[in-house]
């Protein structure tokens, strides 16, 4: 019972650090695109850094987390979810570079690297499925 | 090497980092400097925590809380850049590394807990890769300096031609005017932002004021130095374009034009 609920603890602390990270440089990187300290400028090449950082930091986590068999199916998912949602805001960002910049320019630097971000994180989303099935054939 | 040695080393170099980026940002006013001071931490760190060999529940610890607050320091300091900067200039591009040395370091740490504990025989082609390329950042931290010194050679080389900044701005132009005219407080009334021959002007109207040109002119100080401040007034001004403010009163025949062109004026 209480190897359990210790069990449930760390994953709920996964769980809400995934959403910290993630909505912390989705957060930052809309700051600098829309509401930048310095007004009427949109810094989308910065705003792609943090975004990129953060999704090293998830997919670092997601692969620990990999490694760790999920006993509840429902837990994977949530991670799943919060992370295309990371995914597709990533997508987002990119294409408001090259379609839709406050600026009216085009930013295809910062384009690119939103687009990497998005699929370094769904890189992450792969090894975890792909490490659970493992470790459940196990 | 031992793993407590390898432990106490990486709390040196957290220390001795946060240290130099404090010290660059608050007393040398050079965030740029104080970014690559940290990124050059967080690579560090990664590097020696490579070499732990066991993670035992002590050191496990310790380095735990030594990369998260590494992280938290990280958002910390990104916020200084955002909102707090002590420089004259706002500079988000070091925000940015900030943040991510700090989810380097962080990411690092997810990534050696999974060696660490996991069988080798487990752990694939990707984690293998993602050695490689801790390895790879550990020797661009070599570059960096270098980098940087051929970046300060060549910087006369990034600055724009006249076209090139005229092309910019009059791309640009179109949205800095979508919602103007607008009131700005009870009394300034920004009317239109124009850019006519190197020349970037805001058209001001003062509104039943009594201010006079004296009392205007007495805020060029706090002009030019936000003007310095803000990342596009600072880019004009360093590509040759000058900046004017023009201020019409209340009477339409008295004017104020407030021009600046370089940042070196002192309060």
């Amino acid at each position: 019972m209480l190897e359990r609920k210790s069990s449930l603890l760390k994953v709920t602390l996964n769980f809400l650090l995934l959403i910290s990270i993630q909505y912390i440089g989705l957060l930052l990187a809309l700051i600098l695109t829309y509401a930048s300290p310095d007004e009427n400028v949109a810094h989308t090449y910065e705003a792609s850094i943090f975004l990129l950082a953060s999704s090293i930091l998830s997919f670092s986590l997601l692969y620990n987390i990999s490694f760790k068999a999920e006993k509840s199916n429902l837990m994977k998912y949530f991670y799943f979810l919060i992370s295309i949602l990371f995914m597709l805001s990533g997508i987002l960002l990119g294409l408001i570079c090259k379609y839709a910049h406050p600026m009216g320019i085009v930013d295809i630097p910062a384009m690119y690297l939103f687009f990497i971000s998005s699929a370094i994180i769904s890189l992450g989303l792969i090894l975890m499925f792909k490490h659970n099935r493992g470790a459940k054939n196990e | 090497m031992s793993n407590r040695t390898l432990a106490i080393l990486i709390g040196l170099a957290w220390f001795f980092g946060i240290y130099a980026t404090l010290n660059a940002i608050y007393v040398e006013l050079d965030l740029h400097k104080a970014s690559y001071a940290y990124l050059g931490t967080a690579i560090w760190m990664i590097f020696l925590m490579l070499f732990i060999r066991k993670l035992e529940r002590g050191i496990k610890n310790w380095i735990n809380f030594l990369v998260i607050t590494f992280y938290i320091f990280a958002i910390i300091l990104s916020l200084i850049t955002f909102y707090a900067s002590p420089t004259d200039k706002l500079d988000f591009f070091a925000g940015a590394i900030f943040f991510l040395s700090g989810s380097l370091a962080l990411g690092s740490s997810f990534f050696l807990k999974v060696e660490k504990e996991i069988k080798k025989e487990k752990l694939g082609v990707v984690h293998k890769l993602f050695r490689y390329i801790l390895l790879l950042l550990f020797v661009s931290a070599f570059l960096f300096p270098l980098m940087r010194l051929i970046q300060s050679r060549t910087s006369h080389l990034t600055k724009m031609t006249k076209a090139e900044v005229t092309e910019e701005m009059l791309q640009a132009l179109p949205n800095f005017n979508k919602d103007l005219p607008k009131m700005l407080d009870d009394i300034t009334k920004l009317e239109v932002i124009t850019f006519e021959d190197m020349k970037f002007t805001y058209h001001y109207k003062l509104i039943d004021t009594n201010e006079t040109k004296e009392s205007i002119l007495s805020l060029k100080n706090a002009i030019n130095k936000r003007a310095c401040k803000e990342s596009l007034s600072s880019m004009l001004i360093q590509n040759n374009v000058t900046l004017i403010y023009h201020y019409e009163f209340n009477n339409k025949d008295e004017l104020l034009e407030i021009k600046i062109d370089n940042c070196l004026e002192k309060e």
